[in-house]
């Protein structure tokens, strides 16, 4: 079985850092491999341009049959964010890497 | 005097107004009549050009006789200069909405008749502005004191006026920063006993989010003028941006009716922040229900769920971005949902009206002393059977 790859942003996920990440999360979308992890777990704070970008992404995922996997611990400022705007049930959401791979 | 000046308007200018306002009461003795326009940030009353001497500066809200007629809508009197004869302040209101102030100068003390024809005379003075301003940019130019970028010039043509009260209802809002406003939208409209309202922010910032915004706001005007109801005006709105931009744009937004008579309140939340009752004029709770998604994103998602609440008599209900309760204290701290509720109890609590309390809530979020502002702040605050409609209407007062 191949790797998943992983993705790992830190700290505040702003329009600054979104624009920052944004080649990286091109290259995943334009990529053939199968799994993506994006790992939210060390990022404390995600504006609405970070959910647009994980939500472009996911959408990208969807039209080619690949698989995204967003790591977001519970009580973390990812998993919160989710929660709150409605969208959790769009993505599939693992507390922790382990567990999005088992 | 009011017959001679409706007489005048028929053929009148925008630019021409003031001076047409500012001539009719000289035939009750009035030497000089000098029209003052709130500006943007609603911190400074402006002269308007035409009226009055052409060397008038500004004068602040805080701390003026004219600010106090603005913003406490009474009816003033001060001495005219050197002792000499008086001066009245009288708030421009546009119903309810507050434009700004007239001075009036008499040589000789004014009789309370004269005081009451006065009221009436501003009254059609400031209708008379806000008709003639959808047709020259002499008011509109006025209230700005700070160069206004194009994604705000956008939204403030989309919005409504920014206060209206009638029987049971008091609504007023607020859009900031005012002359860099990126991409949040708020809108009412009161139909046969229901108020319909509603508060967007698009993801984003700038002319390309206030782009979004525009279209989800069109879509929800078209909806509610169909006579859709909350599900279809969801539909609506998530057909129209995720239409138009099928990338991730998005916008969320919170959009309710209110029965007038019940209290009934029914809203749809799209992954926006939950409504907040203040509620015994202190105690501040968040309206929870189960989130929809935003608008106009590509994924499947669950379908939304019509929440609902009843108001209590005299209940404050607030709308609001994000922005608002993430702006920032001096001390980099964040304001926080507690803190915005706070302060709007601690405001309701000394008597202030809604608008009053938003224009200080603005002040304390976006003065440049006092924080500073990393997103677009919008709040619509609305008070239910308060009684407090009837504070907005002229007061005369000492």
């Amino acid at each position: 079985m191949i790797d998943p790859v992983v993705i790992a942003p830190k700290g505040e996920l702003d329009l600054h850092a979104v624009r920052a990440l944004a080649p990286q999360l091109d290259d995943a979308g334009g990529a053939d491999y199968p799994h993506l992890i994006m790992d939210l777990s060390a990022v404390t704070l995600l504006d609405s341009t970070a959910l647009g970008a994980i939500i472009q992404l996911q959408h990208r995922f969807n039209g080619q049959g690949r698989s995204l996997s967003v790591i977001a611990p519970p009580g973390s400022a990812a998993a919160v964010l989710l929660e709150l705007t409605g969208v959790r049930s769009s993505f599939s959401v693992f507390p922790s890497r382990d567990a999005a791979t088992a | 005097m009011i017959d001679e000046l409706l007489r005048r308007t028929h053929l009148c200018a925008p630019s021409d107004l003031a001076a047409v306002i500012a001539d009719p009461p000289r035939r009750i003795g009035a030497r000089s009549v000098v029209l003052y326009l709130i500006d943007y940030e609603q911190q400074s009353l402006v002269p308007l050009p035409g009226s009055g001497r052409g060397d008038l500066a500004p004068l602040s809200v805080a701390g003026t006789i004219a600010g106090r007629a603005f913003s406490t809508t009474s009816v003033l009197r001060s001495s005219g200069s050197e002792g000499i004869g008086q001066r009245l302040w009288l708030p421009l209101l546009d119903g309810t909405e507050r434009l700004g102030a007239i001075e009036m100068t008499f040589d000789a003390p004014v009789s309370e008749r004269t005081v009451m024809v006065c009221e009436r005379y501003a009254h059609l003075a400031a209708m008379l502005i806000a008709t003639k301003t959808a047709y020259g940019d002499v008011f509109e130019v006025a209230r700005r004191r700070a160069p206004m970028t194009i994604a705000s010039e956008l939204l403030w043509q989309l919005a409504p006026p920014l206060l209206f009260a009638t029987d049971r209802l008091v609504i007023a809002g607020m859009l900031e920063p005012c002359y860099d406003n990126g991409g949040d939208a708020l809108d009412y409209a009161v139909n046969a006993g229901v108020l319909h309202v509603g508060v967007f922010d698009a993801m984003g910032h700038g002319l390309a989010a206030a782009g979004v915004a525009a279209f989800a706001l069109s879509a929800y005007r078209h909806s509610r003028r169909r006579g859709c109801g909350l599900l279809e005006t969801y539909a609506a709105m998530d057909d129209a941006v995720g239409a138009q931009f099928p990338d991730a744009r998005y916008v969320t937004a919170v959009f309710a009716q209110l029965d007038l008579e019940s209290g009934r309140l029914t809203w749809i939340s799209a992954g926006h922040p939950p409504p907040l009752v203040i509620r015994h004029g202190r105690l501040a709770r968040t309206l929870s229900a189960p989130p929809a998604a935003p608008l106009g994103i590509p994924l499947q998602t669950p379908a939304p769920v019509v929440a609902e609440e009843s108001l209590e008599p005299g209940d404050l209900l607030l709308l609001y971005t994000d922005g608002l309760t993430e702006a920032r204290h001096p001390d980099g701290q964040m304001f926080t949902v507690a803190g915005v509720g706070e302060f709007i109890e601690r405001e309701a609590a000394a008597g202030l009206v809604a608008p009053e309390t938003l224009r200080r809530l603005r002040n304390a979020i976006v003065d440049r002393q006092a924080g500073h502002l990393n997103d677009d702040a919008t709040a619509v605050l609305l008070e239910w059977r308060r009684g407090s409609e009837v504070d907005l209407l002229p007061q005369t007062a000492e």
